[in-house]
């Protein structure tokens, strides 16, 4: 009945987003190398069991503070050096890797879901509800962090699941402001107002239409929080608060080697170089997938 | 002329108000405007910005924004009282018994879903059933909106369509569930003027086939022209003048309204006959108001003008104006604004 005007072929129309990013993606150098290293770490982390040389625990006092395979006496049969009690560093650190990063995106995500919830539900409903909102990010953005951490890890013994928990319910505030003046400004487009006049409910506007638009944003909040959390988790762990001796993690191994920071710097160093380069990695791999996402850049 | 509209009408509203409490005072945003609209009927709301329509369509749904405060005295669709109606009981009604189509094509589509994945949703969420019945309604429905190879279209994000597809898009997902009322606000002030007359011509013919009851949205008088059937002319909250669109055309009796007449450019008019326009501006509808709201603009304004409530003035076969200007003075006098010819 209709006139059929649509006569656009296939090959003129827009690319789809995907193939925009993988383009932009694969000119982005930092983002090339972060994703490299992050990608090499969590390799790493989740190959402990098969590519480290000796468990973590294992001591062999006879070999105590071997030096590093760089230095005059060092040997290939403990390439990072042995640590006081005669662990093998490589080893240690390869372990550490496992722990520093479950903890970090464990707790990340703890946060990223605390924190959307809130601040999806205070924009998208605004009024009093909001007003409770604000009000739980203001409180939170009032408590210091590392002080709460030492006070709860002072009464309660300290365990990994503490601390993840403990860092999950301190992190969230950073993803409550951005996802709630996101949701502000997204509840008034029209295609909210479209799902609403089609009967969506309100939980379905807030997940389903909202949400969604909001991934890009919340997924490079996530990279650069997991950062922030791993040098926290090392604060701690080098405090002695953090996870409980003898488990590695890269800031509880730079503690252990405190003691020899002048005889045997390596046991210092290795670990300090590997939080540095980690954490240098991710933040370039966020703020890569930052740019690859703009929404600007989109058709 | 008057088309005989059989059988109750499919949506009634009676002393529709909407009031905003806004930091200045109370915004009365839409005051007492009474509307029915029958099935294969076209109701035209008609005005310029800010003065009502969008908040009566919204209205009409109840979705009104939090601030927003709806009264009626009476708000029936297919004789059914949405007054005391909850959230889920409309939301139960909304998309399936009655349709919107919004201002922008351009972001009523969620940009992170395909095409097809959003109005299958709209199908599902009302009538249930399997993800194929309700791709092969929405196939049905694409074609049917004229757009040829719905399969590949249904594969497609928004932000690969133009603002022509995109609309045609909107209004097959407002039909998905094959609604009695259909709602579409200024559906073609987004688009180019070429791809406007298709929706126009495609309105039509898609009210026809369902027997759609419409309510259109405009200030283009020539939309109203091309495919309305009754029109109501809003001003401040107010209509000022209602009627079949073929009694309004040809005699409009309210001031705003001939105004509005004398804004069209007529084909064939001299090049220095200057076009109209109305003086001043839209006051603003915050606090309690006496009297007619257009009467600082108009031309024909007398002190009475700004006393107590003007009520409609029934001219027969339902067109009526709110003016204190009896008919023959209404249209007598030459029309107000447009008699300057420029030098």
């Amino acid at each position: 009945m209709t006139a059929v005007l649509d006569t656009a072929p296939a090959a003129v129309l827009a690319p789809t987003p995907r193939r925009v990013m993988l383009r932009r993606a694969r000119s982005h150098v930092g983002l090339l190398v972060g994703g490299a290293v992050v990608l090499f770490v969590l390799l790493v982390a989740l190959l402990a069991p098969w590519i480290a040389p000796y468990g973590p625990y294992q001591q062999d006092l006879l070999k105590r503070l071997a030096d590093p395979v760089w230095a005059a006496g060092g040997s290939w049969a403990h390439p990072l050096g042995t640590d006081a009690l005669g662990r093998d560093l490589l080893s240690r650190m390869i372990w550490g890797a496992r722990i520093s990063l479950t903890i970090a995106i464990v707790a990340s995500v703890i946060a990223a879901t605390i924190g959307t919830l809130i601040g999806l539900v205070g924009g998208y409903f605004g009024g009093r509800v909001d007003a409770v909102a604000t009000w739980l990010i203001n409180v939170k953005l009032a408590l210091p962090i590392i002080l709460i951490a030492l006070a709860v890890i002072a009464i309660v013994s300290p365990s990994v699941t503490l601390l993840v928990l403990i860092l999950g319910f301190l992190t969230w505030d950073r993803y409550a402001l951005v996802t709630r003046s996101l949701t502000q400004q997204m509840k008034h487009r029209e295609f909210v107002l479209a799902a609403e006049a089609a009967g969506a409910s309100s939980l379905y506007v807030m997940l389903r239409e909202i949400l969604p638009n909001l991934r890009d944003q919340i997924i490079v909040l996530v990279t650069l929080e997991v950062a922030i959390l791993i040098l926290i988790e090392a604060a701690l762990s080098f405090l002695g608060l953090g996870v409980p001796p003898p488990i590695p993690s890269w800031g509880s191994i730079i503690a252990d080697g405190r003691g020899l920071m002048f005889y045997k710097p390596f046991l210092m160093v290795v670990p300090g170089l590997a939080i540095f380069v980690l954490v240098t990695a991710i933040n370039l791999f966020g703020d890569g997938i930052r740019d690859v996402t703009a929404p600007e850049g989109r058709a | 002329m008057s088309a005989p509209w059989q059988g109750p009408p499919v949506l009634e509203a009676e002393g529709l108000s909407v009031t905003l409490d806004v930091p200045a005072g109370r915004l009365h945003a839409v005051s007492d405007i009474d509307l029915a609209v029958h099935a294969g009927e076209t109701l035209c709301l008609v005005g310029e910005s800010g003065c009502g329509k969008s908040m009566t369509a919204l209205a009409l749904m109840k979705l009104l924004p939090r601030r927003g405060k709806l009264a009626a005295r009476r708000l029936t669709l297919e004789g059914r009282d949405l007054l005391p109606l909850g959230e889920r009981a409309m939301n139960a009604l909304r998309g399936e018994r009655i349709g919107l189509i919004s201002q922008d094509p351009m972001t009523a589509l969620n940009p992170v879903y395909t095409i097809g994945n959003q109005l299958e949703e709209i199908h599902r969420r009302h009538r249930g059933g399997s993800r194929a019945a309700a791709r092969e309604r929405a196939e049905y429905l694409l074609s049917r909106v004229g757009i040829a190879s719905p399969g590949m279209r249904l594969g497609q994000y928004p932000h690969q369509l133009s603002g022509g597809l995109r609309q045609r898009m909107l209004i097959a997902a407002a039909l998905m569930c094959g609604p009695a009322l259909l709602i579409a606000d200024e559906p073609t002030t987004a688009l180019d003027v070429t791809v406007q007359a298709e929706i126009l011509r495609l309105f039509a013919d898609l009210q026809r086939e369902f027997r759609l009851a419409l309510v259109l949205i405009t200030h283009d008088l020539g939309v109203v022209a091309r495919i309305g059937h009754q029109v109501a002319v809003m001003y401040g909250g107010r209509v000022v003048e209602t009627g079949t669109v073929a009694e309004v055309f040809r005699a409009p009796h309210h001031p705003y309204t001939r105004g509005l007449m004398d804004c069209i450019p007529a084909p064939g008019a001299r090049r220095e006959a200057r076009l109209g326009a109305i003086p001043g501006i839209v006051e603003p509808a915050i606090g309690e108001r006496a009297g007619c709201g257009f009467r600082n603009r108009c031309v024909r304004a007398q002190p009475d003008c700004g006393v107590g409530d003007i009520h409609f003035r029934p001219l027969g076969t339902g067109h009526a104006y709110r003016c204190l200007l009896p008919p023959d003075a209404a249209l007598a006098r030459p029309r107000p604004v447009a008699e300057v010819p420029a030098s």
